[in-house]
């Protein structure tokens, strides 16, 4: 059974920094808002602390707690309404949104205005091996390092791009552990090149050059333009062979570089999360340089459906200081459709918030570009390789698919059941169109896997729930 | 027997507790995450994939992949969003 809980003006799906700063700003102004997330803190992806019982050896404060601290005030300060641990399966036009907590109880909530703040989940190229237990993603080696304070391994090899590179790799040096090698796609001149607008950031650069610091004091070799052919389990350690790719013809050649680890973390940069977006039938379109879906907006994050809005990093990826100004926009924007503002006042607050994003969006838009890697990847597929993960499906058998006629992913799906499986092609579906698009040319014309909720997967038992026998009603026959 | 993968000089953790993973008494600390806790004690096989029956880890950490859905205190849960509490029964599905 559904139990209903309360009626909201704005409700704010995601407790990163875009949707603290939703809520904050709509309910500054005077709305009542709602804010959930599935994790068990405030923060989002990007400010994670450990869980409450861990207790600090040494009193020492971290960027994340601040931020977390400074988040906590500000919700609490405004009366927002906050539903931790709680994952929404199921959203209705006009609204109503459907959660189920950490004991599977079913709970719904209604709003005037919708504000998705779920950022994003990580793309990762498939190759032979990466199914191996003990690969994983470079964002789930930030959580182990950053949240649960546990190294992925005694030898850990990083390797993908983007500047979660620098991150996870000087992560595990600052906790002690080996790094014994990164595995780069990029050269150094596409690093180089991100310099100028990290200029305009001060606070990035230099946590940056904290990472560079780690990374080149503890000597670790650096392999770039480089890619992993495959990894094989050999007793308790995986064995990685690597490939170098010369830049300028996207040639490959075997240095026959082969790395012993007992963990890898890889990862090829952030997919914009818009399930419940697309879900719900709002507008989206490709976008050519990051490579990715996005949801159309105007220039104040609303999207093509009316009181429905989509912040931060799920916009279009440009990290987290921007994410907080989107959302600060948004929420003003929300509480001006709910007349919680008038137009004079909306104008000159945004005015000054839209000066602070431009000067952000730069440094952030140059990191996604690190992120994105180029075409050439998807030869790290081999035809043995399983690119669907919950449905075992190789890459043959999806090239087999499009010889025979799939032209489109969601025709790949019912024909081969790729992306049909728990994780509903979150996992898929970037590596998928991109095999296809190799033999249909653009991405548009591939597609997106269509999303239908639930959009997480959910026990019928917590959807039905306790009910008598008496109690299931009687519907009568149709006539035949 | 492997090294320990839990970060140990900068946080001190809750009560050491018993956990049952397929029955095998493993040691937990109450309050940290189930995900991390199996892999800390070399607990990395979360699962086997449906057809081919490979073994499978988590994965991505955030509640998406769905590498990790174990049978949690009878319940299908993912690990990666659940945290150690006493006498937790942990199976593979």
């Amino acid at each position: 059974m559904n139990n209903k809980n309360k009626e909201y003006d704005i409700i704010v799906i995601g407790a990163g920094p875009s949707g603290i700063a939703s809520a904050v700003s709509s309910a500054s102004n005077g709305a009542k808002v709602l804010i959930i997330d599935l994790n068990s803190n405030l923060g989002g992806q990007v400010y994670k602390t450990p869980p409450e019982t861990y207790k600090k050896i040494k009193k020492n404060s971290s960027k994340e707690i601040r931020m977390q601290k400074s988040f906590k005030k500000l919700i609490d300060e405004n009366g927002i309404d906050v539903a931790l641990k709680h994952t929404v399966w199921q959203v209705n036009h006009g609204f109503k949104i459907y959660a189920f907590n950490n004991n599977n109880q079913n709970v719904f909530w209604e709003c005037k205005t919708l504000i998705i703040a779920t950022g994003t989940y990580e793309r990762i190229i498939p190759f032979p091996g990466w199914t191996l237990p003990g690969v994983i993603g470079l964002a789930a080696s930030t959580t182990l390092l950053k949240s649960h304070r546990v190294l992925p391994g005694n030898n850990t090899v990083v390797a993908g791009c983007g500047p979660l590179l620098a991150v996870v790799a000087s992560g595990i040096i600052k906790a002690g552990g080996k790094v014994g090698a990164i595995i780069d796609l990029k050269s150094p001149f596409d690093w180089l090149s991100s310099i100028r607008p990290m200029l305009s950031n001060p606070s990035s650069l230099f946590e940056g050059i904290g990472w560079l610091k780690n990374i080149i004091f503890s000597g670790t070799p650096i392999y770039f333009n480089s890619v992993i052919k495959e990894v094989n389990k050999k007793e308790n350690e995986l064995e990685i062979s690597i490939t170098k790719i010369n830049p300028r013809n996207n040639r490959k050649y075997d240095n026959k570089i082969k790395l012993k680890a007992d963990s890898l973390c890889v990862g090829h940069g952030l997919i914009p999360s818009i399930d419940i977006l697309k879900s719900l039938g709002a507008e989206i379109f490709f976008e050519s340089e990051s490579l990715t879906w996005l949801p159309k907006i105007n220039k104040y994050f609303q999207s093509s459906i009316e009181n429905l809005y989509i912040v931060g990093d799920g916009s279009g990826i440009t990290g987290a200081i921007p994410a907080y100004e989107k959302g600060l926009i948004a929420g003003h924007a929300a509480s001006l459709d709910l007349e919680y503002i008038n137009s004079e006042k909306f104008i000159i607050i945004t005015n000054k918030i839209f000066v602070k994003l431009k000067k952000f969006e730069n440094f952030g838009k140059s990191m996604a570009k690190l992120m994105t890697p180029s075409s050439f990847i998807i030869n790290s597929i081999t035809k043995e390789t399983i690119v669907c993960r919950c449905e075992d499906i190789k890459r043959a058998e999806i090239e087999e698919a499009i010889k025979i006629g799939a032209k489109e992913i969601n025709q790949l799906k019912s024909w081969t059941r790729c992306g049909m499986g728990p994780c509903q092609g979150r996992t898929c579906e970037d590596s998928i169109s991109r095999i296809i698009s190799e033999h249909v040319g653009d991405r548009k014309s591939v597609g997106m896997f269509t999303r239908r909720f639930p959009i997480q997967p959910i026990s019928m038992n917590s959807v039905v729930g306790q009910f008598k026998y008496e109690d299931i009603i009687n519907v009568e026959e149709g006539p035949l | 027997m492997p090294q320990d993968l839990r970060e140990k000089n900068k946080y001190s953790r809750g009560k050491l507790v018993k956990i049952y993973f397929n029955n095998e008494e493993v040691l937990a600390y109450e309050g940290e995450n189930l995900a991390s806790a199996l892999y800390s004690s070399d607990i990395k096989i979360l699962r086997y994939s449906p057809k081919l029956k490979m073994p499978r880890g988590f994965f991505c950490l955030i509640g998406s992949c769905q590498e990790c859905l174990l049978l949690i205190n009878g319940r299908k849960t993912l690990a990666c969003l659940s945290y150690v509490t006493e006498n937790m029964s942990i199976q593979i599905i």
